[in-house]
């Protein structure tokens, strides 16, 4: 493969799942800076690891384990990470933002702040509705301790939603 | 309300593309990384640009005192420098091999704390070696020796001498935890904070 095509291969499919991108930032994030930062992080190792996709799985499945072990890295950064001119062509995040008046979508990524890194991705990869099956590719941990983790999980988001 | 309740709600919230061109993808996917392993990188690099000023001041030494070249402690120094550049390429290696985020989440968790433990281990022997072998140099070759301010060294006491060879290596054995530690260690605690969470 040619560095054009690979170019063109990896936007294409970039193109096609940037919103799971989005997601990930939207709840490893706090600030929209903080999920402009990751996004571009995110994009970054992404290209870097791009050669290493062999197309066994799916890409949005490989594109899962970079984003989410990315954003459970975090990015480190003394000042500003995209510099002035560069912030004109980035997304506007509030594009990816649950509707204000939806209260209960609001309450719920509240809750999901408070998580950590590991049960953020198990809040995520369940809300997106993937299998068990894919998370155990993605997590790189069995089904069933999946199992386990994610009922620990929904019992305190419960809680946090009733607090 | 439940997880489940609001499954659908999330769904429908971001069932939409979003639509950033094609050059802009690969605009950012050029920046620099800003992730822990490239600032670890950098803690590195810093420390490695130490190496080849003191190549230069060796080399200038050896040829402004051609005597120096047969001198043991000169030797000694050289063999210090090869041995600090050595565990800096090493290390640079190490988290090269990091700088790979596509694994399962588990499996890099363990790999690069596997990565870093190699790291601190390669990082206390340099520090071990070089500390063990500046007494051995100082005392086996004490009648090779040309330099002047080795001699008031011998003046001491053994009995102090060895005292003070002791101290240096107990006191480097802590200093190079610490200086590991202060570089690497938030990392390091990250990577087995995540680690314990996920299994």
């Amino acid at each position: 493969m040619t560095s054009q095509q690979r170019k063109e291969a990896f936007t294409q499919e970039i193109t096609g799942n940037e919103a799971l991108i989005w997601k990930v930032c939207r709840l490893y994030g706090q600030t929209k800076e903080d999920q402009q930062d990751l996004f571009q992080e995110i994009m970054v190792q992404t290209w870097r690891s791009f050669d290493r996709f062999r197309g066994e799985a799916k890409f949005s499945t490989w594109l899962y384990q970079v984003s989410i072990n990315t954003a459970i890295s975090g990015v480190r950064k003394k000042k500003r990470m995209i510099p002035v001119a560069q912030q004109d062509v980035m997304p506007d995040i509030t594009d990816h933002a649950p509707p204000p008046e939806d209260e209960q979508l609001q309450q719920l990524y509240t809750a999901i702040g408070q998580l950590n890194g590991i049960e953020k991705a198990l809040t995520l990869l369940y809300l997106e509705d993937r299998s068990y099956k894919e998370m155990e590719i993605i997590l790189g941990v069995n089904e069933s301790t999946l199992r386990v983790k994610m009922t620990r999980v929904k019992e305190k988001l419960k809680k946090l939603i009733k607090i | 309300m439940e997880l489940d309740d609001l499954k659908n709600k999330w769904q429908n919230n971001h069932s939409t593309n979003t639509s950033t061109s094609k050059q802009t993808i690969m605009e950012l996917s050029q920046q620099k990384s800003y992730g822990p392993v490239a600032a670890l990188k950098n803690v590195l690099t810093k420390q490695m640009v130490l190496i080849p000023f003191l190549v230069i001041v060796l080399i200038i030494q050896a040829v402004r005192n051609p005597s120096l070249q047969s001198d043991p402690f000169f030797g000694l120094f050289t063999g210090m420098i090869l041995l600090a550049a050595l565990f800096f390429t090493i290390s640079y290696l190490i988290l090269t091999k990091m700088d790979k985020q596509a694994a399962p989440v588990a499996h890099r968790l363990k790999n690069d704390i596997r990565s870093l433990n190699n790291m601190l281990w390669c990082y206390r022997l340099t520090f071990l070696v070089a500390i063990i072998l500046l007494p051995i140099f100082v005392e086996v070759f004490k009648d090779m020796g040309t330099m002047q301010l080795m001699q008031a060294w011998y003046d001491i006491h053994p009995v102090l001498r060895i005292g003070s060879y002791v101290s240096l290596l107990i006191t480097s054995f802590y200093f190079s935890r610490t200086l590991f530690n202060k570089d690497f260690g938030k990392h390091l605690a990250d990577l087995k904070k995540n680690l314990s969470a996920i299994e």
